[in-house]
C-alpha cells in the first residue's frame, strides 16, 4: 500500500477519534442542560455549543468515513464492468473528488477569514465562529488526503497491470 | 442556455457522476457548485458553498442525528437484540411461522430504540436467522421476513428519515415521530399477516409450531433486562411528545439512559462503547455531508427554476389530484428500487413537496409518512434493496435470489398497507392532531 494511503488512513483515524469525544461532549452538554433546567438554571449557550460540537464532530469524521468507504455511492452500474475499466473510472472520480474537496477546503478557509475580520461571534457566549469553520476546512483537507491516497493507489495498480 | 435547460444538463451530469460511483454527497456538491457558478457567478457560488457547508454541519436541528444514532448503536452493542427476540418469541412464537413473526415484533421494538433499518436488520437477523435455520424454516421466508421487518424502524420513532424530512420541509419532528407510530404498527401487523397466510398455505415453510408460553413466562422474558431499556425509550420519546424535550435533547437523554442502563447491567465494555462511537461518527458524517451536498444542489435547482416549472406543469394538467399523487408515489417506488433512502428523500423532496403540499394541498405530515412507507418498501425491492444485502451479509450461504424470492409477499403487504393509509389519511393524522 502506498505511503500516502497509509498516512491518510492513520491521520483520518486520529481525527475521527477526536470527533468521537465531541459526540460524547455533545451528549453530556445536552443532558447537563436538561438536568440543570429542572433546577431553574440551564447552561447558557447550550444550543450554540451543541452546534459547534456537531460541526467539529462531522468535520473531523468526514475523512475516516471516506477511508472506510462510508460515503454512499451507487455500485450497481460500475460493478458490472471489468476491473481495468473500473480502475480507470475510479481514478477519474477520485480526481474530480480531490479537486472538489481541495476547492471546498480553500473556500471554507477564506469564509472563516472573512468572519474573523468582521469579528462575528455567537450571540450568547460570544464565541468566534471562525474557529469551528477552520476545523471543518481541516476535515475537508484530510478527506482530500484520503482521496489522494486512493488515487495514487489506483494509478499504481493500473501501471502494474 | 436558459436556466431550466442548464438545470436539466446539471441533472444529467449528476446522474452520470452517480453511475460512475462518485459518492452522492460529492456528486451533488460538484454539480450544484458548477451550475450555480454558471447561472449566478463563481464568487457567489464559492460563498454559497462555504456557508451552506458550515450551516449544515453546525445545525442544532440536525444535531439530533448523532444523538439518536448513538442511542441506537449503544443498544446494538449491548446485546439488547437477543433479549428482545426471546421476549417476542415467548409472546407470538405459538402462531404458524412463530419465529418469523417474533422477528417482526423484535424488529419493531429494536427499531424504536435504534432508528436505523440496517442496524435493526443486522442485529435481529444475526439472532433470528440461526434460530429459524435450527427449526428448518424455509430460507426464503426466514431471510425475507428479517429484511422486511428491519425496515419497520423507518416508521417507528425515532426515525432518521423523519428527521431529514422534517428538517428539509420545516415540519415538526415530534409530530412526524408521533404520526409514524400507528402506520409502523400497522405495517408490522401486515407483515405478520403475510407470514401467517404464507405458512398456512404452505406448512412446509415452517415445520415446527411451539406451544403457547404462559403470561408469566412472557412477563419474565420482558423483565430480564428489557424493562429498563424500554423505560429509557419511553422517557426519551415521551418527553419529546409531551414537549418537555427538543428532538436533540430526547436523543441525548436516550443515549445517556441506554449507556447508564448497559453499564449498570454490565453489558457495555470499553471496546463496545468505542465501537458504538465509531459507528456514530461514521453514520453522522455520511448523513450530514449528504445533507450539505443536497442543500448546495437544491440551491442550484431552485435558481434553474426546475421545481417551479414542474409544479406549474403539473398544475396545468387536467388530471384529478388523486391521480397526480399516484404518479408521484409510483415515481418514489421506482426510485426507491434504485437509490438509497436518505439521498432519495434529500433529492426528491425539493421537487415533489411543493407539488403535493403547496400545489395539491395534501397534509405535509401525512405526505411524510406515506413517503417513509414507500421508502420502507424500497429497502427490500431489487436491485438496491439495502436490507436484502444486509441479510445476505448475515446469512452468507443463502443466495441473493432466494431472499428476493421471499420478499414478494411482504411487498404486497406493504403496498396494501400504503393503500389503506391513502384511503384513510386519518390513520396517520389523528395522533399528531391530538398533540395540538
Amino acid at each position: 500500500m502506498d505511503i500516502v494511503c497509509k498516512l491518510a488512513g492513520k491521520f483520518s483515524y486520529i481525527l475521527d477519534f477526536i470527533a468521537r469525544w465531541f459526540v460524547v461532549a455533545l451528549m453530556v452538554l445536552v443532558v447537563g442542560n436538561v438536568i440543570t433546567r429542572l433546577f431553574g438554571s440551564p447552561i447558557q449557550g447550550t444550543i450554540e455549543w451543541a452546534e459547534f460540537l456537531t460541526a467539529m464532530a462531522v468535520g473531523l469524521s468526514l475523512a475516516y468515513c471516506g477511508a472506510q468507504g462510508g460515503h454512499i455511492a451507487l455500485e450497481f452500474f460500475v460493478e458490472k464492468l471489468n476491473i481495468k475499466v473500473q480502475g480507470i473510472f475510479q481514478s477519474v472520480i477520485d480526481l474530480f473528488s480531490l479537486a472538489f474537496l481541495s476547492l471546498s477546503s480553500w473556500r471554507i478557509i477564506l469564509y472563516a477569514n472573512d468572519l474573523k475580520l468582521s469579528g462575528q461571534v455567537s450571540l450568547t457566549t460570544q464565541t468566534p465562529y471562525y474557529l469551528f469553520i477552520y476545523v471543518i476546512a481541516f476535515g475537508f483537507l484530510a478527506y482530500g488526503l484520503v482521496v489522494l491516497g486512493s488515487l495514487i493507489d489506483n494509478l499504481r495498480k493500473g501501471v502494474q497491470r | 442556455m436558459s436556466p431550466t435547460m442548464t438545470g436539466f444538463v446539471g441533472l444529467f451530469a449528476f446522474l452520470v457522476l452517480l453511475a460512475l460511483r462518485m459518492p452522492i454527497a460529492i456528486s451533488m456538491g460538484i454539480v450544484g457548485l458548477a451550475g450555480f457558478s454558471y447561472l449566478v457567478s463563481p464568487d457567489a457560488a464559492y460563498r454559497m458553498l462555504a456557508s451552506e457547508i458550515y450551516t449544515s454541519f453546525a445545525s442544532y436541528s440536525l444535531s439530533v442525528i448523532p444523538m439518536f444514532t448513538l442511542m441506537g448503536y449503544l443498544a446494538y452493542q449491548s446485546g439488547i437484540g437477543t433479549r428482545l427476540f426471546t421476549f417476542a418469541y415467548k409472546a407470538v412464537g405459538h402462531f404458524n411461522g412463530g419465529l418469523a413473526m417474533a422477528s417482526q415484533v423484535a424488529c419493531a421494538i429494536f427499531g424504536a430504540v435504534c432508528g436505523s433499518s440496517t442496524a435493526t436488520t443486522a442485529t435481529i437477523g444475526s439472532i433470528a436467522l440461526p434460530e429459524m435455520k435450527k427449526y428448518n424454516y424455509d430460507d426464503s421466508l426466514a431471510t425475507a421476513s428479517v429484511a422486511a421487518g428491519g425496515a419497520l424502524g423507518i416508521l417507528i420513532p425515532p426515525s432518521t428519515i423523519f428527521v431529514i424530512y422534517g428538517v428539509s420541509t420545516e415540519q415538526s419532528i415530534a409530530r412526524l415521530f408521533v404520526a409514524g407510530i400507528v402506520p409502523g404498527i400497522l405495517l408490522m401487523i401486515s407483515y405478520m399477516l403475510a407470514i401467517y397466510v404464507m405458512t398456512k398455505r404452505n406448512p412446509a415453510l415452517c415445520p415446527r409450531v411451539e406451544s403457547r408460553a404462559s403470561a408469566q413466562e412472557v412477563f419474565h422474558a420482558l423483565r430480564d433486562g428489557l424493562i429498563e431499556t424500554i423505560a429509557v425509550f419511553i422517557i426519551s420519546i415521551g418527553g419529546l411528545f409531551m414537549g418537555f424535550f427538543t428532538p436533540t435533547e430526547a436523543g441525548a437523554v436516550g443515549a445517556a439512559g441506554v449507556l447508564v442502563v448497559t453499564i449498570i447491567g454490565r453489558t457495555m465494555t470499553w471496546g463496545k462503547f468505542n465501537k458504538a462511537l465509531a459507528d456514530t461518527t461514521k453514520t453522522t458524517a455520511m448523513i450530514l455531508f449528504m445533507v450539505a451536498g443536497a442543500i448546495i444542489f437544491t440551491r442550484f435547482l431552485g435558481i434553474s427554476r426546475i421545481p417551479s416549472e414542474i409544479a406549474e406543469w403539473v398544475g396545468d394538467l387536467a388530471l384529478p389530484r388523486f391521480f397526480i399523487m399516484l404518479i408521484v408515489l409510483l415515481i418514489y417506488l421506482i426510485l426507491g428500487c434504485l437509490i438509497e433512502m436518505i439521498p432519495l428523500i434529500l433529492l426528491t423532496i425539493p421537487i415533489f413537496y411543493p407539488i403535493m403540499v403547496d400545489g395539491l394541498g395534501y397534509d405535509p405530515i401525512w405526505f411524510g409518512v406515506i413517503i417513509c412507507m414507500i421508502v420502507a418498501i424500497g429497502v427490500i425491492t431489487p436491485p438496491v434493496g439495502i436490507n436484502v444485502y444486509v441479510v445476505k451479509g448475515v446469512a452468507k450461504d443463502v443466495p441473493l435470489q432466494t431472499v428476493f424470492r421471499g420478499v414478494w409477499s411482504f411487498l404486497i403487504a406493504g403496498i396494501l398497507c400504503t393503500v389503506l393509509l391513502i384511503a384513510f389519511p386519518q390513520i396517520v393524522t389523528f395522533l399528531p392532531n391530538l398533540l395540538d
